[in-house]
């Protein structure tokens, strides 16, 4: 279990995280969701323990985080964390990147020959697997970081807007798809970050929204359908709580208000 | 095919496609430029070692060398090694991007270059070797004193002053003692500095203000900081501890002695006529000064520059004050460093002492002066009787 309590966090003078408490159950696939500069992935980098908050703290299963040499190395085997911009090494090839990647969290080679190759056929980099990664695209480069994550096999998974640096439609799919199979089976505990409301009913057991720094719903989609009272439709209620100006600010563009588009 | 995939990634561990095929690229321009301007073929060899080759061959066991380092090490590399803090990795277990410890990937190397070095003598073996020795000790020591690891940072050098009699040893078998020996020691370094690597990731540490740019370039930064500022100490303090003074002017003074010692040894019992005997005494007087002209230098940059003297010279002369002790007290250090290092060699030598350690004495005990003897910029900057300037010059 995650637990994250009254964390605090500024950059220069500017607060960004505002007293977040939170808990995240074994198994449990959480979105944080919020406007962009809201927080999220200053609230990811605190769990992932390379940010240290002003005030508050963050435990994986009872364990406090930066706590003892001992204590942190042991979290770190048990915690992946992708950030948004993942540094893969230019020169070597997708396949090497995977295996070492495997060795860092302890799993044996012939292990890894086999899940690697599974990964790269899953996302469709067979071809590109022997190459250096220098010559990726911009998606290739951000699904071969994708399976780095999930080569690890780490209990907790942490990602930052893995959704987004140009993914194609397949690349969605099949990480949708893994994301979905891991948490059902409550193997995985994942928390990951995105902007896109859409993305968040097939995948999320529950949804936190980050607004102005503060931890303003943290519900399952049904809870927070309910809380917006807007009916069926998740995405209505997620742009009703995450971006309630949005609707008003169109309006005000294309000129309801009598105006005229400008 | 399956054998030569497997070599092939065997060999990737430290020799990437991109250094291959640029070696291999650089070996073609050069055999095909001294094929068309001399006559010789590659399989031509000879005793004497060729004019071109050699050195070019040397400079790629020395660039090798270098890379080892500077690729693989996670303290030389920010971006790697920012993102392995974030990882379980743990000395001493292998770096995900491949070992910066030596491998069997090295010495397939330095045979290669071995192989191709048109020489029929165990310089064929050694040269390499040294060369390689040279770039990867090289930077591995610029990783010790950026990371604090003394035994490196001062044993190092050391090791790499006895490359010079080495080299005008008979045979080349001291060159290769020198070259195992430096490679052993950077092991060890290079070990101990890794098994401090880790813990808490440099982003930790932004400043409070300014743009997102600098946040960043902030974080980029070392932890330990700049090898200028581990070199000088800290850009407000001039000062070495009393304990690396000293051991700095031992090494200085070990860096001496060699080549003095060397060059006593090549005149043991030969009559020189007196300018030669001049000119080859004023050559180690220079050699020897090395250690701590240049510190002496900065300090004095870092003292008087930015304060003022209570008077000028012309004023000192115009007021009869021509010393003003709380003022001129700064400069005592550097003064005592010119007069042990620059007079005490000539009396010592008028003395019968040994060339070299006429020579290492001095500049030892010079470069430890410079370093270490107080006053420090901080109690200068309280106690000077100077004035302090309030705008920009």
């Amino acid at each position: 279990m995650i637990r994250v309590e009254n964390l605090t966090h500024h950059y220069g003078v500017r607060p960004v995280l505002l007293g977040v408490t939170m808990e995240i159950a074994d198994g449990e696939l959480v979105v944080l969701l919020g406007p962009n500069g809201m927080g999220k992935t200053t609230l990811l980098g605190c769990l992932a323990g390379v940010l240290w908050p002003h005030s508050g703290f963050v435990e994986f299963d009872g364990v406090r985080r930066r706590q003892s040499t001992d204590a942190e190395r042991g979290l770190r085997r048990r915690i992946a964390y992708l950030p948004d911009t993942a540094w893969l090494p230019p020169l070597r090839t997708g396949r090497e990147h995977l295996l070492a990647m495997g060795r860092l969290y302890g799993h044996d080679d012939l292990q890894l020959f086999d899940h690697s190759e599974r990964l790269l056929r899953l996302f469709h980099l067979e071809e590109r697997a022997d190459s250096p990664m220098s010559g990726y695209s911009t998606g290739q480069q951000k699904k071969i970081a994708l399976a780095g994550a999930l080569i690890t096999e780490a209990p907790y998974l942490l990602l930052d807007e893995p959704f987004s640096g140009g993914l194609d439609p397949a690349g969605i799919l099949a990480m949708k798809s893994v994301l979905k199979r891991l948490a059902s089976g409550g193997q995985r505990t994942i928390v990951l970050t995105t902007p896109v409301p859409e993305l968040v009913e097939e995948l999320a057991g529950r949804v936190a929204i980050i607004q102005d720094g503060r931890l303003t719903h943290y519900d399952t989609p049904a809870g927070l359908r309910a809380t917006a009272g807007t009916g069926a439709s998740l995405d209505d209620a997620l742009q009703q709580l995450v971006y309630p100006d949005t609707r008003t600010a169109l309006g005000d563009y294309f000129g309801d208000a009598g105006r005229g588009p400008r | 095919m399956n054998l030569l995939r497997r070599l092939h990634r065997w060999g990737r561990t430290t020799l990437l496609d991109v250094a291959l095929a640029a070696y291999a690229v650089l070996m073609a321009v050069v055999w095909g430029v001294l094929a068309v301007t001399t006559g010789q073929t590659p399989w031509e060899r000879g005793t004497e070692p060729h004019g071109l080759l050699v050195p070019f061959l040397a400079s790629a066991a020395l660039a090798y060398g270098f890379f080892r380092v500077f690729y693989f090490c996670p303290t030389e590399h920010p971006a790697y090694g920012r993102w392995l803090r974030q990882t379980p990795w743990r000395h001493p277990l292998p770096l995900p991007l491949g070992p910066v410890r030596l491998c069997p990937q090295d010495a397939v190397f330095l045979a290669l270059v071995a192989a191709t070095l048109p020489i029929d003598s165990p310089a064929r073996v050694v040269l390499p070797l040294a060369a390689f020795a040279a770039g990867y000790a090289g930077l591995a020591w610029r990783v010790a004193v950026v990371h604090r690891e003394h035994a490196g940072g001062y044993g190092l050098p050391a090791i790499a002053g006895l490359a010079v009699p080495a080299w005008f040893a008979e045979g080349w078998w001291p060159l290769a003692a020198v070259a195992v020996a430096a490679l052993a020691a950077t092991q060890f370094s290079l070990e101990r500095c890794l098994s401090r690597f880790g813990g808490v990731p440099p982003e930790d540490f932004q400043p409070l203000f300014g743009s997102r740019e600098t946040k960043q370039a902030a974080a980029a930064q070392p932890a330990a900081g700049p090898v200028a500022t581990q070199l000088l100490g800290d850009t407000a303090e001039t000062l070495w501890p009393p304990g690396h003074a000293a051991a700095t002017g031992v090494l200085a003074a070990w860096l001496v002695f060699l080549p003095a010692h060397q060059v006593a040894v090549w005149f043991d019992g030969v009559t020189l006529d007196a300018a030669v005997t001049r000119q080859v005494f004023l050559s180690i007087h220079a050699f020897s000064a090395i250690p701590w002209t240049a510190p002496a230098v900065l300090r004095l940059l870092r003292y008087f520059t930015p304060f003022a003297p209570p008077i000028s010279l012309l004023g000192r002369v115009a007021t009869g004050r021509l010393i003003v002790p709380r003022f001129d007290y700064a400069a005592v250090p550097v003064l005592a460093a010119v007069v042990i290092g620059g007079c005490l060699p000539a009396l010592l030598v008028s003395l019968g002492t040994p060339l070299g350690l006429a020579y290492a004495l001095p500049a030892g005990l010079a470069t430890a002066a410079v370093l270490g003897v107080p006053p420090s910029l901080t109690d200068w900057r309280h106690t000077g009787h100077h004035r302090l300037r309030t705008r920009r010059a």
